[in-house]
């Protein structure tokens, strides 16, 4: 044990002389890498938050949704769209107005979005509840709810879930879920609204607004 | 099967929760309640007149009964109305002020004005980001903050909407993003904005989507340091929510049948985008939801051909008759605007000659207008009386002075930043401190 101490002992002092004669420095303070680790809250403030564009949030929700908007044309200076006369950047930082906004959008879209599956017997033209089989009586407790929000996270966030277990599915089955019994015909009275909540709740997700 | 359904991540939720709260404190402190009466911060708006206006109509006439070699008055082609300035009493002095300007004297005791100003730029979107900023822009992309950013930056103490912009730009660029500008492309629009949400679900099931989106894991947020996109939506829809719940919105609804705004109607123009735009701005102080505004009053001022004669002074008056009853509204509850600042300007100015086409064209040496009580009230700077060209002036007295220094938008700025209680150093030009009466705490 003591040969092995005096090894260590022996190497350190024939690396720290290397180090010595490779800093050709006779300074004897102590030396800092740069390349340290630095705690998160110490990593300065340099990447802004930035969303998508108006035109992209508009065409991301249509391609999400199949829907429009209503007042995509209204708002879109609003939300940030530039005239290129007077204002030539478009806008992308969050705001309450964006919030705002991006919210009654994705509210209105949503709704039109089941709404119209409840009205399509194929499943495979359906946007939000193309993995459901019932969909003239929507029921939270679906076998295939789980399947459907994984569908749904792949098309809104580009997230694939492996099982109904991953976390980032979670709030979402609480979204349909939460309250409920499975048994109590109650469950199928809001199951339309909550599915239009889920689909407005990735539409608000922050990985589907921001970069 | 139905276990797996309820939410077990209890410590991520923790967690969230935890940085939510953060958010949510930061959102909420200082806490200034909506609709405060007598709330302690200083108060902002930023009147831009778009197009460029001819201040010799405005605030750098000339009298007609004399003779300027380099400018052309062609005051037998205005309205009887719009042919002569008047005198007004500035900061002990008396000074010119512009036939269209009648409906700002009433405030002439709160008003200093900077005049000579050099533009450097007749391009219009270059003057707009150099006005806009106080910062000369590169090429026509401004470089600076907007001067209602930073006036948000100074002074707000929890406002919902620190700063706000009304059919006008607003610049960004070293403040926290709480200062950025929410801006609305028409006044109407704030209803839409602070008003209800659209489709609303039912109330359980919105509290059941906000809760899922506070829960959401965000893939995005690794890339991010600092505070995280999901805080800043966060930070949004709990102030959306706030707004709905104090319902300030009807305090936007001019056409209501309430005492209010019977008031409103009774002193703002609001059959006009002028009136409306700077009833808004009032309001959004007047209710604390707002520590500083910008507004684009009106356009239409840029007038090259013989409409000059016409419309160019029917623009300023309605512009002027606008920011007036603004005023005096602000007036209402801050008679002495100890804790208000109104700034009125235009990109530049209009030439002194009249063109072929009986109009004025782009013109550099321009006039910025503050009403306020943290600058000296009078008249600083000078055009040159003969051809409304530049001059150098005295930096102390704003008298003209062979050697002195040639007023430019960051002298002005700068000045102004400085008696707000912010850092004048951006502008790379010393403030006038003799022009500034006091400087406020941020």
């Amino acid at each position: 044990m003591s040969s092995m101490k005096s090894m260590a002992a022996g190497l350190g002092l024939v690396v720290m002389s290397s180090v010595g004669a490779v800093g050709c420095s006779n300074d004897s303070s102590p030396y800092t890498d740069p390349r340290s680790i630095v705690a998160p809250e110490e990593v300065p403030e340099t990447k802004r938050i930035r969303r998508l564009t108006a035109d992209q949030f508009f065409a991301s929700l249509f391609v999400a949704t199949g829907q429009r908007w209503d007042d995509e044309q209204q708002f879109a200076a609003t939300l940030g769209r530039p005239d290129f006369a007077e204002v030539t950047a478009e806008g992308r930082e969050m705001s309450v107005g964006f919030a705002k906004l991006a919210g009654d959008a994705a509210r209105q879209t949503c709704r039109r979005a089941v709404q119209q599956d409840r009205e399509t017997a194929d499943a495979d033209s359906r946007v939000i509840l193309r993995k459901i089989d019932e969909v003239g009586q929507l029921d939270p407790f679906d076998s295939n709810v789980g399947e459907n929000l994984r569908y749904l996270a792949l098309r809104f966030l580009g997230v694939y879930a492996v099982d109904d277990e991953d976390r980032r599915l979670q709030p979402w089955f609480s979204v349909l879920q939460e309250g409920l019994d499975p048994s109590d015909e109650a469950r199928f009275g809001e199951a339309e609204d909550r599915w239009i909540a889920v689909c407005t709740g990735l539409a608000l997700h922050p990985d589907f607004l921001t970069y | 099967m139905s276990k797996k359904y309820h939410c077990p991540h209890l410590s991520r939720r923790a967690l969230l929760q935890g940085a939510l709260g953060g958010a949510a404190t930061y959102a909420l402190w200082p806490i200034r309640p909506v609709l405060a009466q007598g709330a302690a911060g200083h108060r902002f708006v930023a009147c831009f007149l778009d197009g460029g206006w001819d201040v010799l109509l405005a605030g750098d006439p000339r009298d007609p009964a004399g003779s300027y070699e380099g400018i052309d008055l062609d005051i037998n082609r205005l309205a009887p109305e719009f042919q002569d300035p008047f005198p007004v009493s500035m900061g002990g002095t008396e000074q010119l002020w512009g036939p269209t300007m009648q409906a700002l004297a009433p405030h002439a005791d709160l008003a200093t004005f900077f005049r000579g100003i050099n533009m450097n730029t007749v391009s219009h979107e270059t003057a707009k980001s150099y006005s806009h900023t106080g910062r000369q822009p590169a090429g026509a992309v401004a470089k600076g903050d907007s001067i209602g950013t930073v006036a948000a930056s100074l002074h707000d103490q929890g406002a919902l909407l620190p700063n706000t912009a009304i059919s006008i730009p607003s610049y960004n660029r070293a403040f926290d993003n709480r200062f950025s500008a929410i801006r609305m492309n028409d006044p109407r629009e704030i209803r839409d904005l602070i008003g209800a949400t659209q489709g609303a679900l039912p109330e359980g099931v919105e509290g059941l989507l906000n809760q899922a989106l506070a829960d959401a894991y965000s893939c995005i947020s690794p890339a991010y340091s600092g505070r995280l996109p999901e805080d800043e939506l966060s930070i949004s829809r709990d102030r959306i929510l706030r707004l709905q719940e104090q319902d300030v919105v009807a305090r936007f609804d001019f056409n209501a049948e309430t005492p209010e705004m019977e008031q409103l109607r009774a002193l703002y123009p609001l059959g006009n985008g002028a009136g409306r735009a700077t009833a808004t701005a009032a309001q959004l102080l007047r209710t604390d939801l707002s520590t500083a505004v910008t507004t684009r009053v009106r356009g239409g001022f840029d007038t090259h051909r013989g409409e000059w004669a016409t419309d160019q002074p029917l623009r300023l008056v309605e512009a002027f008759e606008a920011i007036g009853a603004m005023l005096t509204h602000l007036r209402d509850d801050d008679p002495s605007f100890d804790r208000t600042t109104v700034l009125v300007y235009s990109e530049f100015a209009r030439t002194p000659k009249i063109n072929g086409d009986g109009g004025r064209d782009h013109w550099f040496a321009d006039t910025v207008m503050v009403f306020g009580s943290t600058l000296k009230k009078g008249v600083f700077g000078a055009s040159n009386e003969q051809d409304l060209g530049l001059l150098a002036v005295d930096p102390t007295t704003g008298l003209p002075e062979e050697g002195g220094i040639q007023l430019t938008p960051e002298h002005v700025m700068a000045t102004l930043v400085q008696s707000l209680g912010g850092d004048p150093s951006p502008y790379r030009e010393d403030p006038l401190n003799a022009w500034i009466a006091k400087e406020l705490t941020p």
